[in-house]
């Protein structure tokens, strides 16, 4: 009897292979590693389809999760449906085989898994934890940030208190850049716990097959769903199945039968099955002679099988080319070509300008209505203007020059801030830029909150992206305040978005405010 | 080849237990750094300070991975002779050799095996009690203790304690269930015997019923009107707006979602 060759090594390299590449062509602008910034493209409105970080420097695509939480949760109160056509999409075209061969987390736990260490096998315990990302999805994905949205208060639960690849692609990854060094003041109790989780997650990897996908991972729980009904993935002819068990045995998650909710569609159980019953979906769309008529003669069968091998041969060469020269092509642009519009403050129109200010103290607060911590110390600002109000001190808030879906500024402030003594202006945005301008020209790179204490010859005394409490906004306008400036001439400064530099100024538009 | 196995298995419980040490003190790490840092918990130099030490374990890991992985190519396990797992091309006078060979131990040893089972249950599950008792008794000390929210270094004390009890339930649950489940051969037998089946010529292999198969109609169209569906959203969604919202959010670094607060 011929020897029949394994088709497991084959397979495992190209899986890996695949993995790889979805990974490098997701996080394309490797250029964010090196300047420690995210990408701030257009490309960034499509979601990509496994589990990646938009807050990653490489991303060049939007997170699935995140932005369905995002969508969920906006006080837009609109139904999502670009999210819901994006995921549904990927669920029905593609369903858990982006787990196996798309996801960049999922090639972290695998390599992880690598290392030689006794791992923990599947059992009873293990399929009734696979559940539980269910329970995740429900509350943390879908409940918790509707009901948030009803409070106007966004908060994508899922990414906040639990998601790992945020942790290790976004936070790692731009805590290590030295031009990012004052985000760690911004870190607290929730990074220790979403550190120590990733650890665990990442640990737990190394002795548990893919810990995270069939525990954790509410997107997989999504497209588990569609799994028996995607356009591709594994598929199990019961015709010719015997029921020996051995795919189950072989494989290393949670399944119950090929190709239900929990198979990620790696592909290892076709090796094992004595009577062929397992193949990969969609052979028929691009193979119609798939089938061998069982009464061919063995010349014909020959033809066929030759002819097969032939258009397989081909459809590769042709696959491996696009593929090649779509992966060339997005890293020439995203790391050469692309370059986001500088940020021009001659354009600004408005009525405010913080020149006008000068001899005063001035706070300024650039925040949004879709920035849950913006909001939250929004108040403090408030007392402070209030407090302050007749010892030259000026706080001014620069909303962003769009909502993002959100609740309009002006309606906010009718609700929340009625009689602020606060200044609310609106910052300006350049069509093809990512930031509004005078955001970017005073060092914003992302972050939200971002404030500014000037001090009365219009130099910056601090500058901070992190949330403050009133006690340090206190603190702060208070120096300003003991601060001997005269000695400073502002003509000979450098203008500049650094302590001791000039606060560059623009013209911005006064928020209409509702009488 | 019992040697290189004793090797590969050393060597694979050193680096699990380096693996585990090192996970462990990054999040002690973690901690230390913010309770020790006071006013201003993740300087530099707190960080610097701390990391180092872990740094070394993680260099130690490092080097025992890639002495793991230099192993396994410079000498390989036969894993065909370590282990014995039916191959779908033995002879049929080989399989019913393994099928009687089973049988035999099974009639043998069964009582045997009972009464070991019986005895593994009362350990098991009395091990599995103490962890979970210890864990429960974590958490009720997390939550009694009188720590108030503005005590930072208190609240991060609480939230580990509650983090790694939760984790010694857990693990406890698992170790319990894992002991306790039965390791059966009734499966391997029945795949063998139908391995046998079909490696024996003179018995016909089992008569599928012919039964019509409308499934891949139905399944066509539930996936083509789920397409259809979905690139309609998806049109909706770049109508009213939703794609700039989704892009609006991407380019804003989330602080909230990478656990900058």
């Amino acid at each position: 009897m011929k020897k029949e060759k394994s088709l497991k090594p084959k397979l495992t390299f190209k899986r890996r292979l695949i993995q790889l590449y979805a990974a490098l062509l997701t996080n394309a602008n490797i250029k964010g590693f090196a300047t420690g910034s995210i990408f701030l493209g257009n490309t960034k409105s499509a979601c990509v389809p496994g589990l990646n970080c938009y807050s990653c420097p490489g991303a060049v695509g939007a997170c699935p999760l995140g932005s369905l939480q995002n969508a969920l949760a906006s006080t837009k109160k609109t139904v999502p449906y670009y999210m819901l056509g994006i995921i549904l999409l990927y669920c029905i075209m593609l369903g858990r085989w982006i787990c196996g061969f798309l996801c960049p987390f999922g090639l972290i736990q695998d390599l992880l898994h690598k290392i030689k260490t006794p791992k923990l096998k599947k059992s009873r315990v293990t399929r009734i934890l696979s559940y539980f990302k269910y329970v995740l999805l429900v509350f943390f994905v879908v409940i918790i940030p509707l009901a948030y949205m009803l409070k106007d208060m966004p908060l994508p639960a899922f990414c906040k208190y639990i998601c790992p690849a945020g942790t290790l692609g976004g936070a790692i990854s731009l805590l290590l850049h030295p031009n990012n060094a004052p985000m760690f003041e911004m870190l607290g109790p929730l990074f220790t716990w979403k550190f120590a989780l990733m650890i665990s997650i990442l640990v737990g990897c190394v002795f548990i097959y893919r810990l995270f996908c069939r525990f954790i991972c509410p997107l997989g729980a999504l497209y588990g769903l569609f799994n028996k009904i995607s356009v591709l993935g594994i598929k199990l002819e019961k015709k010719k199945c015997i029921d020996c068990g051995l795919c189950v045995a072989k494989c290393k998650v949670d399944i119950k039968e090929v190709g239900d909710h929990e198979c990620i569609s790696c592909g290892e159980c076709i090796s094992v099955c004595p009577t062929k019953a397992i193949s990969w979906k969609g052979s028929k769309i691009i193979l119609p002679e798939n089938e061998i008529p069982e009464k061919a003669t063995a010349e014909e069968k020959e033809a066929i099988t030759k002819k097969r091998e032939k258009r397989v041969f081909t459809l590769r060469i042709i696959a491996a080319v696009l593929m090649i020269a779509v992966l060339a092509t997005s890293l020439v642009y995203f790391n050469f070509i692309y370059k986001a519009p500088e940020a021009n403050t001659d354009i600004g129109t408005g009525e405010f300008n913080v020149e006008d200010y000068r001899g005063k103290v001035v706070v300024i607060n650039f925040w949004g209505t879709w920035c849950s911590g913006c909001k939250k110390e929004l108040p403090a600002f408030d007392r402070i203007a209030s407090e302050f109000e007749d010892k030259n001190v000026v706080v001014v808030t620069v909303h962003t020059s769009g909502t993002e879906g959100w609740e309009e500024p002006d309606i906010y402030i009718d609700k929340n801030l009625k009689g602020s003594k606060m200044l609310f202006v609106r910052d300006v945005k350049v069509e093809g830029a990512a930031f509004d301008t005078y955001y970017k020209a005073l060092g914003g790179n992302g972050n939200y909150p971002m404030t500014l204490v000037l001090d009365d010859k219009g130099v910056i005394n601090y500058h901070t992206t992190a949330e403050m409490t009133y006690d340090e906004l206190l603190a702060e306008v208070e120096a300003a305040l003991a601060k001997d400036t005269s000695g400073i001439n502002p003509d000979e400064l450098f203008e500049g978005y650094y302590i001791g530099d000039l606060c560059p100024s623009m013209d911005l538009e006064f928020i209409d405010l509702i009488d | 080849m019992k040697t290189r196995l004793k090797i590969h298995n050393i060597t694979a419980f050193i680096t699990a237990a380096l693996v585990i040490i090192t996970g462990i003190s990054l999040a002690a790490c973690c901690i230390a750094i913010y309770v020790s840092g006071g006013d201003q918990p993740f300087s530099r130099e707190a960080v610097g300070k701390y990391l180092k030490y872990v740094m070394i374990q993680g260099v130690a890991t490092l080097e025992l991975v890639i002495f793991g992985i230099v192993l396994k190519f410079a000498f390989p396990l036969d894993k065909e002779k370590l282990r014995a797992k039916p191959n779908i091309l033995v002879t049929r006078k080989k399989l019913t050799e393994k099928l009687q060979k089973r049988d035999e131990i099974l009639l043998r040893t069964d009582e045997k095996i009972n009464r070991e089972k019986k005895y593994r249950k009362k350990m098991s599950l009395g091990l599995a009690s103490i962890i979970t008792a210890l864990g429960i008794a974590s958490i009720l000390f997390a939550t009694l203790i009188d720590y108030s929210v503005s005590d930072i270094n208190g609240y991060v004390i609480k939230v580990s304690v509650f983090a790694f009890s939760l984790a010694f339930i857990g693990g406890g649950l698992i170790y319990a269930y894992d002991i306790l489940s039965k390791k059966s051969y009734k499966r391997e037998i029945d795949a063998l015997k139908s391995l046998l089946v079909i490696a024996n010529s003179d018995v016909p292999a089992p008569e599928m019923p012919e039964t019509k198969d409308r499934k891949p109609a139905l399944v066509n169209l539930a996936r083509v009107s789920i397409i259809t569906v979905a690139v309609a959203f998806i049109v909706l969604g770049i109508f009213n707006g939703g794609m700039s919202d989704v892009l609006g959010k991407a380019v804003r670094i989330c602080t909230e979602c990478i656990g900058l607060g």
